[in-house]
């Protein structure tokens, strides 16, 4: 079995030969699918470790992005071991940029960082109307709603969409958090979120204190 | 005011620039950051902001409006450039980088134009590169499988460029003469640029891509900067430098990266393009996005003379630390225009200035600029640049301040773009024997034009 604890410092340092060294190693020797969770949890950890790097200011956004695609890597590599039964996820998240702005680098980031952390994401893409994100969130009720932006006219289509959510008696049923260069505590507020942040890995402790 | 008034006005305003740019303390600073861009003037007069950018003249009677009632130095509308973001331009050339949003704004998103398997391409010839690979990956109309569609959208895409570019022009150019507005530095000594790696994130490999590669192909990355040095050297030189005449370079990675990549692969060639500018007396403008005060002794390295403008930081140590040897810009929070009163938007503007100010070296400017009318508050925008004018007067005008542009005496040393593409005259002398001499020149000139044209589309 492979060292877990050794392997989840290596996610941290975002080692990725080392990592990838190990994770083909151990799909080698034909493990069982319970030993291949506890694998993929093991790299989980790493991941919040990269998190609370960037929160320290040792770790910078181009960290984060080559973290999303190391565990990605990982991912796949262990993928013939997962067997299909994959982990319970943690809830889902319908995440987009909203309507007017064609921006997408911080969403993605925070949708890898969500997704290791166990998150299922739902992401609509850029320059998404108030009415792709209701149609969603209608579909596969999530835990949490994601709207991202940066562009300070984003600010006011987060707000349609609120209200949008509203209007179609959705609101109570989600949580939603804002991101992106333009938002603040007084647009939380005014645009009626329940969360602001402009840090990916802040942004996702915050959903897992919802869930 | 009659003709011999804007006149003289006109002069007091060139020789506050003059005197600036040439390290002489000016009467008072030029109130240089009150502009308006094509968008706001828009929403400003009530326009609809997608006609209007199909046709700009529609922005005359909204200008001069603007010009009555706010202070300003220079036209608050600029001249067109690249980062004008013409839509009319992208589109015939059926741009995938610089796209309409549904809100009228032209963007930019992540698309990458150049694949990790074309690094050998772009090290072994790297206009080649961006002719062949980059360009018809981010202009669906330039697709190299079609010459015949290729050959029609360029000089469609020229003429379109030269028509919105005119229209844009002539409503600053009657502003400055009717309103004595500073009339610009000296002909053909501004520019744009981009530092290599910059380049090479932005367009080419995208901010994700980079990011991946840096720690995965980090030599090639190195050796790719090297390569497109030559490249950034060229597009970014004036063809007359001039003190007052400012080639912007927005710097847009370093902050989102370790220092020691910062360090050894970003720094080392954009260090070298700006040396190399200085020593032809080319003044840069870094614009120093984001949170550089992790990078502040790292900015020391850059010729004196350079502009840093910063967008968040302390301004006091940013002036202890850079306020001799460079020029220092920008600071103010444009978002209180927005949010704060009156007094509190004059206020911030005392406090910056009275760090700022004392010994020169400081010009006034906004953290970033405004991108729409809803912005600012106007009321707030327009009482601000009289407090400027008003207040940031220097009782000892004259007086010689900080450290001139290449006091360092950098020595230019050329590097010619090499590359199959790039006009080859001995080859063309074989070819036509009885072309004179001097027909060279214009060949190469027709030459560096479509240079341009090409890099255009790419920064």
């Amino acid at each position: 079995m492979v060292d877990l604890k050794a392997l989840t410092t290596s996610v941290g340092e975002l080692d990725e030969e080392k990592v990838l060294e190990v994770l083909n190693e151990f799909v080698a020797s034909n493990p069982s699918e319970e030993d291949a969770q506890k694998v993929v949890a093991a790299c989980q950890s790493g991941m919040s470790i990269v998190g609370d790097l960037y929160e320290k200011g040792e770790y910078f956004v181009g960290d984060l992005i080559f973290a999303g695609e190391l565990l990605t890597n990982a991912i796949n590599t262990l993928k013939p071991v997962l067997g299909s039964g994959s982990a319970a996820k943690s809830g889902t998240i319908v995440l987009g940029t909203v309507a007017g702005d064609l921006h997408d680098i911080g969403k993605n980031i925070f949708k890898s960082m969500c997704e290791a952390a166990g998150f299922e994401v739902i992401d609509l893409g850029i320059d998404q109307p108030a009415s792709a994100f209701v149609e969603k969130v209608k579909e596969v009720k999530p835990v949490a709603v994601g709207m991202s932006g940066v562009l300070t006219l984003a600010l006011e289509a987060m707000k349609d969409t609120v209200d949008a959510l509203k209007e179609a008696g959705l609101r109570d049923s989600v949580k939603i958090i804002i991101g992106g260069n333009p938002v603040t505590k007084e647009a939380c507020a005014q645009i009626g979120a329940d969360a602001f942040t402009t840090n990916a890995a802040e942004g996702v402790k915050i959903c897992q204190g919802w869930v | 005011m009659d003709n011999n008034e804007v006149k003289k006005l006109q002069e007091e305003r060139i020789s506050l620039y003059d005197d600036f740019y040439n390290n002489k303390l000016p009467k008072r600073l030029p109130v240089d950051a009150m502009r308006m861009s094509l968008n706001m003037l828009a929403e400003y007069s009530g326009k609809n902001i997608f006609n209007v950018q199909f046709d700009y003249s529609q922005l005359a009677e909204a200008h001069e409006k603007v010009t009555n009632e706010l202070y300003s130095d220079v036209s608050p509308l600029a001249g067109a450039g690249v980062a004008t973001r013409i839509p009319s331009f992208y589109q015939i050339l059926g741009s995938q980088s610089f796209v309409m949003g549904g809100s009228g704004l032209m963007q930019h998103p992540e698309v990458v134009g150049m694949l990790e398997e074309d690094y050998d391409a772009l090290i072994e010839d790297p206009y080649a590169c961006l002719l062949e690979r980059v360009i018809p990956r981010q202009y669906k109309a330039l697709d190299s499988n079609n010459t015949a569609s290729t050959s029609k959208v360029i000089p469609m895409a020229q003429a379109a460029l030269r028509d919105n570019a005119a229209a844009i022009g002539a409503i600053v150019q009657k502003a400055t003469e009717e309103k004595g507005y500073y009339p610009g530095p000296p002909r053909g000594s501004a520019g744009f640029g981009a530092a290599p790696y910059d380049f090479l994130a932005d367009q080419l490999r995208s901010f994700s891509g980079i990011s991946k590669d840096i720690r995965r192909n980090r030599n090639k990355v190195k050796e790719a900067c090297e390569a497109l040095y030559p490249l950034m050297l060229k597009y970014a030189m004036p063809a007359k430098p001039s003190p007052q005449g400012i080639v912007s370079t927005p710097l847009h990675m370093p902050t989102f990266m370790r220092e020691k990549d910062v360090v050894d692969v970003w720094l080392p060639t954009y260090k070298k393009m700006v040396e190399q500018l200085a020593a032809a007396g080319a003044r840069v403008n870094a614009f120093c996005e984001h949170d550089w005060m992790r990078y502040l002794d790292l900015l020391t390295e850059l010729p004196a003379g350079t502009i840093l403008r910063f967008e968040y930081g302390d301004p006091q140590t940013i002036k202890d630390k850079l306020g001799k040897k460079y020029i220092i810009s920008g600071l103010y929070p444009i978002n209180l225009i927005k949010t704060g009163t009156k007094q509190q938007v004059i206020d911030k503007a005392k406090e910056i200035l009275d760090i700022m100010m004392p010994g020169g070296g400081y010009l006034f400017g906004f953290d970033k600029g405004a991108l729409v009318y809803k912005d600012i508050n106007m009321e707030n925008y327009i009482a601000l640049a009289e407090f400027v004018r008003d207040y940031a007067v220097y009782e000892n005008a004259g007086e010689s301040f900080g450290t001139p542009l290449n006091s360092e005496g950098f020595k230019l040393e050329p590097a010619p773009v090499k590359s199959k593409y790039i006009f080859d005259w001995e080859e063309f002398k074989g070819k036509y024997p009885y072309t004179p001499e001097f027909a060279k020149a214009n060949f190469q000139g027709y030459d560096d034009e479509m240079f341009r044209f090409y890099l255009n589309l790419l920064v």
